[in-house]
């Protein structure tokens, strides 16, 4: 708690000194070694770096979906290590919303289902308006009955985009949403996030490896061997393709 | 065969040995099962065979004198002429009879031998020594059976014997007698003669068929039948006819064992066709690599084979371990553990046979999935395969044609049962088949009630419909185990209560005293004894009937009614059956009581004036007791007996063993007056019967059970593991472990409910057509005993909470292994 009170604008997520080792002695991997980042209210964060560099982990981290070995994490406030399994998963149900690269909906349930599920756990009402506006805005009219598998991937992708933003969640996680769609479908997507961010004021940090996503992000952190190298703001294609060149010398 | 499908096969087995757990279990049941029922009758057979041929072992010949009331010949002249035959060099009765022998108001029936000479003794003293005159010696288990010790009394009949030893003999459950010996003078009357086989020793100088035949011919001449056999073919003969008697029982196990070894057949095939459905994309890289769907195949053959041996064996040790517990538990074990080789051969051949059998048709069918097919991403969607016309006009027909056939046995009395099984059969056979066709529908109608149990409940309700096919595979093996438990105790039930009614028809009176007879005749109940049982809670109505003694003259011949009681208004509530009055012309007398038939003039004894009356058959108590109006029995001779009988009704017919003892204890203080009846003995001795076969056979079935339920269990965890990303989604979505298990509770609830209840329906249908085919048989007079159809609620009920709470269960491990999977472990891409 005393760490979030130094900085005056409460950052919605803050990691301080994380560290995640896997395994032990030979087969010892230091996947995260003393990450410290920040994320502001409102903003759109890109990590990025090479395979292998620790984005995925750092994300689960901060999500809560995994623990870390050392190091704090606060979201909205709240220190996250210090929860137990219910209170863990009863913030990521209240507070965060989440995008994965595939696999993202339960195959029994249908679209509009698959959204409603973390208000209908959290026991509450959905947002009517938002939804048909999200529903309209991403082009999802007349599919909300149908089951996954009568979805193409990207609009499973899109629904899941509506299930993470619907509950109005103080920040929603995305590892590589765009991973598993072609050019097109992707840029849609990331504009579509990139909108979200502008117009609903909502907070997201996603996971990517590609640097054509800096241009729809207010911010892009670039790790390697689980260390910040590169923490940029208003970055474009061009800076983080550079950045991400040096890596490899240093 | 060291292929590399051999190989994969083994690697299978190796990584993820926790899915073929439930396989393994299934499997070592079924085999544990047919196993157990050689290896218990053959050890409990040797034993019993044993213990019976022991007293025979060590003699050259056995004699056996076959008795005959006319015979008059007595101990001294058979033994004179059993010495006298040249060969033989010692012999003696084994003089042996079946007593009851008490002590207090214990009681023990026991094989009851005299002491023989010491060379034919076959059983040794624990404690104690052998008995003298006036003594006895018992077994272990009798002695515990009594309570007694050395030096305590026990009585038989009127003679009372001394404890003097305790023998090593145990009790074995087949022929389940304990035994005893007595003192060596202790009343060999000659009546016993005739009961006893004779053992005897040969001296070397005849031969044997000599001396047989010589005995024959000597035994013979005295007008005894006799039949002379060598010893060891005596020992033999009794091993074999122990055998028989045993070897029944054994195929009557086996049917049991059969049908948990069908219900285990549906749990392995459903099991082989989840792993292989979640081995999709492996068999398709395999198959895209040039493996033959021939070598896939054979692959899950050898997997199969494996399994089944290793399942089989474990089977075959549970065997041993219950055959050896009880073994103990009877004493058999002090005869050794006997198993037939062959028979457990078999039985383990068995276990890899059907594994085998249940995994052709899903090995078919994945290797038959193209190679692009099966490796394009995981279908996770709802598998929404039609199922076949043929089958489905197939059962159709079957369930149409069963359900005529049943209901039509019900109107026939010839051939009633044979039609009644066959069609039930057919109709079960078309429901077990055709579960596919309704068991979908079934559970969505009842997933659609446990929506309400919030988002658990509808991922549930969701869950259990997204593989018909499964689901139905499974709900159908607890359905056949279910439903034959259902039919049988439903069957019973119906059987029991109609055979009651029948009783209540017959005897109409739940309980009454009546007076005993005495040197002068019977005596008037003491009017005490009347107030006394008014007090018993329990009994709702309490009546004395006055009766005469009548001599009186029937179709011109004297004869004895014995007793002529009054029917008072009072009287005809006792039994709904009974009429309002006797009408003033006519007597109530048993069913052809004396020889009598219905409509017979009987000339009563009225004061030296006759009274004619025509007899009716209306029974009420017994045969010596005749009913008239008060108007009538009012004129008749003779001394009044104003308590001769008296009559009660129970007011509840739940719970009847305290208000029995109740009513024992107040008629026993009067024991030499008074004599206790009523149709209430009939009724719990009916009950009784019926429900140690319906807890015997229950057991036996519920083996059955208990594989459909590894097989409920078994489903669910081959899902979680194929769930898991979804699991995943869920924890990352908000679902909380609990609910993660709750979910998985309620799928397995869903599935035994749906499983249970059908099984719960058609085995009451079957139960009753049962009851009422059978009864059909039992044709009295032309009248075919009416059936009621009835529950054993208690027992039912029961049978369902049992199924909840291992549905519970069943869904514990499989739960707790969702809820451990971490999210992100599961969310990693393969
Ligand atoms: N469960 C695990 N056990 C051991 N090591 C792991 C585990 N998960 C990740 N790692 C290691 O931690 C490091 C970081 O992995 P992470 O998945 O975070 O990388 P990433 O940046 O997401 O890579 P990619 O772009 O390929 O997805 C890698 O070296 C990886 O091998
Ligand atoms: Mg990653």
């Amino acid at each position: 708690m005393t760490a979030v009170e130094y900085s005056s604008v409460q950052p919605i997520v803050s990691a301080t000194n994380l560290v995640k080792v896997y395994g032990e002695g030979d087969t010892l991997v230091r996947a995260l070694d003393g990450v410290s980042a920040s994320f502001a209210s409102g903003t759109f964060t890109a990590i990025m770096g090479p395979s292998g560099s620790g984005k995925s982990t750092l994300m689960h981290c901060l999500a809560g979906l995994d623990e870390s070995t050392s190091g704090h994490i606060a979201i909205n406030g709240t220190a996250v290590e210090s929860l137990n399994d219910n209170e863990l998963t009863k913030l990521r149900r209240d507070q965060i919303g989440f995008i994965f690269q595939s696999f993202n909906l339960l195959p029994t349930h249908t679209a509009k289902e698959n959204i409603l599920l973390p208000l209908e756990l959290a026991g509450t009402q959905a947002d009517q308006n938002l939804l048909s506006h999200l529903v309209k805005s991403l082009g999802l009219e007349g599919r909300m009955g149908h089951l996954p598998s009568q979805l193409s991937g990207g609009e499973q992708q899109r629904v899941a985009v509506i299930r993470a933003l619907i509950s109005h969640p103080s920040v929603v996680f995305a590892d590589e949403p765009t991973g598993a769609l072609d050019t097109r479908n992707s840029k849609h997507l990331l504009s579509y996030l990139c909108s979200a961010s502008q117009e609903l004021g909502q907070t997201i940090i996603m996971v990517t490896h590609d640097p054509k996503a800096a241009r729809y992000v207010d911010r892009a952190i670039i790790l390697s061997d689980g260390q910040v190298r590169h923490d940029m703001d208003e970055p474009t294609e061009e800076t983080v393709i550079e950045a991400m060149r040096h890596l490899g010398g240093e | 065969m060291a292929s590399p499908m051999f190989k994969a096969a083994l690697k299978e087995l190796k990584f993820h040995p926790a899915r073929y757990l439930a396989t393994i279990v299934a499997i070592a049941i079924s085999v544990g099962f047919v196993a157990a029922s050689s290896m218990v009758t053959s050890t409990e057979g040797t034993a019993s065979a044993r213990q019976l041929s022991a007293p025979y072992a060590r003699a050259d010949l056995v004699m056996t004198l076959t008795p005959a009331s006319t015979v008059t010949t007595t101990q001294a002249e058979v033994r004179e002429a059993v010495l006298t035959t040249p060969g033989v060099d010692t012999g003696e009765p084994l003089i042996n009879q079946t007593l009851l022998l008490s002590k207090g108001n214990l009681v023990g029936l026991a094989s009851v031998t005299v002491l023989p000479s010491s060379q034919f003794l076959w059983t040794e003293l624990r404690e104690g020594t052998w008995p003298a005159s006036g003594e006895i010696a018992l077994n272990s288990a009798l002695a515990k059976a009594l309570e007694v010790g050395i030096g305590d009394q026990i009585d038989h009949d009127d003679t009372s014997l001394t404890v003097s030893g305790i023998t090593t003999e145990p009790v074995s459950t087949f022929i389940g007698t304990n035994t005893a010996i007595i003192g060596p003078d202790e009343s060999p009357t000659d009546e016993w003669v005739h009961f006893g086989n004779w053992v005897l020793t040969l001296n070397d100088t005849v031969s044997i068929t000599q001396v047989i035949s010589d005995l024959e011919a000597a035994i013979g001449a005295l007008g005894l039948p006799v039949e002379v056999v060598a010893g060891e073919d005596y020992v033999k003969e009794v091993a074999r006819s122990v055998t028989g008697d045993i070897d029944t029982f054994k195929y009557l196990l086996w049917i049991f064992a059969a049908i948990a070894v069908v219900v285990g057949l549906i749990t392995i095939s459903n099991t082989f066709t989840i792993l292989l459905a979640q081995r999709q994309r492996h068999i398709g890289l395999l198959r895209s690599i040039g493996t033959s769907g021939k070598q896939i195949r054979r692959s899950v053959w050898v997997e199969a084979l494996f399994l089944g041996l290793i399942g089989g064996l474990i089977g075959v040790g549970l065997a041993c371990g219950l055959t050896a517990v009880l073994g103990i538990f009877t004493g058999s074990i002090h005869y050794g553990i006997h198993v037939p080789l062959v028979e457990t051969a078999l039985a383990l051949g068995l276990g890899m046979v059907i594994t085998l059998v249940a995994s052709i048709v899903p090995a078919r069918r994945s290797s038959k999935v193209p190679p692009l097919q099966a490796l394009q991403p995981v279908a996770m969607g709802v598998h929404v395969k039609r199922v076949s016309i043929v089958r489905t006009v197939i059962c159709g027909l079957m369930i149409a044609a069963g359900f005529a056939g049943a209901l039509y046995s019900v109107t026939i009395t010839d051939n009633a049962l044979l039609v009644a099984v066959l069609s039930s059969g057919v109709l079960a056979v078309g429901v077990l088949f055709g579960a596919r066709l309704f068991v979908p529908s079934l559970l969505r109608a009842v997933g659609f009630l446990v929506r309400g149990l919030g988002p658990e409940g509808s991922a549930a309700a969701k869950n259990v419909i997204r593989d018909p096919a499964r689901a139905s595979a499974t709900a159908t093996a607890l359905m056949l185990a279910v439903g034959l438990i259902i039919t049988l105790q439903i069957g019973a039930a119906s059987m029991s209560i109609s055979v009651q009614n029948k009783v209540a028809e017959e005897y109409p009176i739940d309980l009454f005293v009546s007076s005993r007879m005495d040197g002068d005749g019977r005596l008037d109940l003491p009017a005490a004894m009347s107030r006394s049982l008014n007090e018993i809670s329990g009994i709702g109505r309490v009546l004395s009937i006055a009766c005469k003694d009548q001599e009186s003259v029937a179709e011109g011949e004297t004869s004895s009614f014995d007793r002529v009681c009054s029917y008072t208004p009072e009287l005809a509530a006792f039994a709904p059956r009974l009429p309002q009055a006797v009408p003033d012309d006519q007597i109530f007398i048993w069913e052809s009581g004396w020889g009598l038939t219905e409509g017979a003039t009987v000339e009563l004894n009225a004061g030296g004036i006759p009274m004619k009356v025509t007899t009716k058959f209306e029974p009420i108590v017994m045969d010596s007791y005749s009913f008239v109006s008060p108007k009538v029995y009012a004129t008749l001779a003779g001394e009044s007996y104003d308590n001769a009988l008296i009559f009660m009704k129970v007011s509840e017919e739940s719970n009847l063993m305290p208000v029995v003892q109740a009513v024992e204890e107040v008629v026993g203080e009067h024991l030499r007056f008074a004599q206790l009846d009523g149709s209430i003995f009939q009724k719990t001795m009916i009950e009784q019967a019926m429900d140690i076969v319906v807890s015997i056979v229950s057991a036996l079935l519920a083996v059955a059970v208990l594989i459909a339920l590894v097989g409920v269990g078994n489903t669910l965890t081959l899902s979680v593991i194929e769930r898991q990303r979804e699991n995943a989604i869920f924890r990352a979505l908000g679902f909380l472990k609990r609910q993660l298990k709750i979910m998985l509770l309620i799928e397995a609830a869903l599935l035994t409910l749906i499983g249970g209840v059908v099984g719960l329906v058609f085995g009451g249908f079957f139960g009753w057509i049962g009851a009422k085919a059978a009864a059909a048989q039992f044709v009295t007079d032309g009248v075919v005993l009416p059936v009621t159809f009835a529950i054993d609620w208690p027992m039912t009920l029961g049978l369902l909470g049992v199924l909840l709470v291992a549905s519970i269960l069943a869904s514990l491990l499989p739960g707790r292994r969702a809820a451990k999977a971490s999210p992100v472990e599961a969310l990693a891409e393969i």
